[in-house]
């Protein structure tokens, strides 16, 4: 169970909808994945073709809860704007807060989303912020009343898993208040596990399932992947250990 | 008179924010309207009238992580 605010969710695994080669497909993933709380993006509509199927003619809402994102903002005013919107669209107060600072490595601009998700908490939206691993931000994020810290295992979209674990655990550590979700770096199903297993309450992935070979595989390895993080992470890990010790008896050896 | 959607000029004959949408053929479901950066909520798309020189914003769900 993934509780955010107000919202329980049975999957710890949070999926985006975006670069899938078709939208079977990714219906197809999402269904195999176990997700109940899936990402979208809000767009301007296509005034050239403003009919026709989209994203939402292949999402059961009675099956998946939406969490608009405020991806592409890079600045306050723009992601207040598509908050809004998101809210006025899709008739949800869930928000994925991203406020961008660097093109290059879509890094989070810490200072605006500060300010960004305390504008959105005053008007009442579940916010869900994406972050640096940063136990200081993260905190900050959690104690003026975000509903989830989201911070990046590694760029969004660049496959690269889980590129600090020492610095994540810390900021599990500071994070006792609200969930933790891992955001954005995930490349293959050990990653997802390795964030479970260091505390996560949950991984949001996007690209990982999308751009698999085969999506609908990669959607279910990452299900079981996320279970079994999380069931290592509550047995707790053996103690790692600087030399070898023995798993047979080291006496009794035949013809020693 | 002309407006600007989605960063691109129309003509518009004029009248409220619905008679917009229907121009457009764009389904009201789903789709959020923002005029001068400013949220019209869906019970006022019927009592906004547009004006030249308005900008909206249409937007809807799309493909995204």
């Amino acid at each position: 169970m993934l509780e955010v605010g107000p919202f329980k969710f049975k999957s710890k695994l949070v999926l985006g909808t975006g670069k899938y080669e078709s939208f079977e497909i990714m219906k197809e993933a999402l269904e195999v994945s176990g997700t109940d709380l899936v990402t979208v993006a809000i767009r301007r509509i296509d005034m050239n073709a403003p009919q026709g199927k989209g994203l939402l003619d292949f999402l059961d809402l009675n099956k998946y809860k939406l969490l608009p994102n405020t991806a592409g903002c890079f600045n306050v005013e723009d992601a207040m704007l598509t908050a809004r919107l998101a809210r006025e669209a899709l008739n949800t107060n869930l928000i994925k807060l991203e406020v961008i600072g660097d093109k290059f490595s879509l890094w989070p601009d810490m200072e605006q989303t500060l300010e960004a998700a305390k504008m959105l908490i005053d008007e009442g939206f579940v916010v869900m912020p994406y972050c640096g691993p940063d136990p200081v931000g993260a905190k900050k994020l959690q104690e003026m009343g975000c509903h989830a810290v989201m911070p990046l295992a590694s760029p969004i979209g660049s496959g690269l898993g889980i590129q600090d674990r020492e610095t994540l655990s810390i900021v599990r550590k500071a994070i006792t208040k609200v969930p933790m979700i891992v955001d954005a770096g995930v490349g293959t199903a050990s990653d997802a596990a390795v964030a479970m297993e260091l505390g996560a309450d949950g991984v949001l992935m996007n690209t990982a399932i999308a751009e698999a070979k085969d999506p609908v595989r990669m959607a279910e390895a990452m299900k079981y992947s996320v279970m079994a993080g999380e069931i290592a992470f509550k047995a707790g890990r053996m103690p790692k250990k600087f030399a070898a010790d023995p798993s047979s008896p080291t006496k009794g050896v035949p013809g020693s | 008179m002309k407006i600007k959607v989605n960063g691109e000029f129309q003509d518009f004959h004029g009248g409220t924010v619905n008679e917009l949408l229907r121009q457009m053929k764009i389904s009201p479901d789903f789709v959020a309207v923002a005029l001068n950066r400013k949220i019209v909520h869906r019970h006022e798309r019927d009592s906004i009238d547009l004006e030249d020189g308005d900008i909206l914003e249409l937007v809807k769900a799309a493909p995204g992580g």
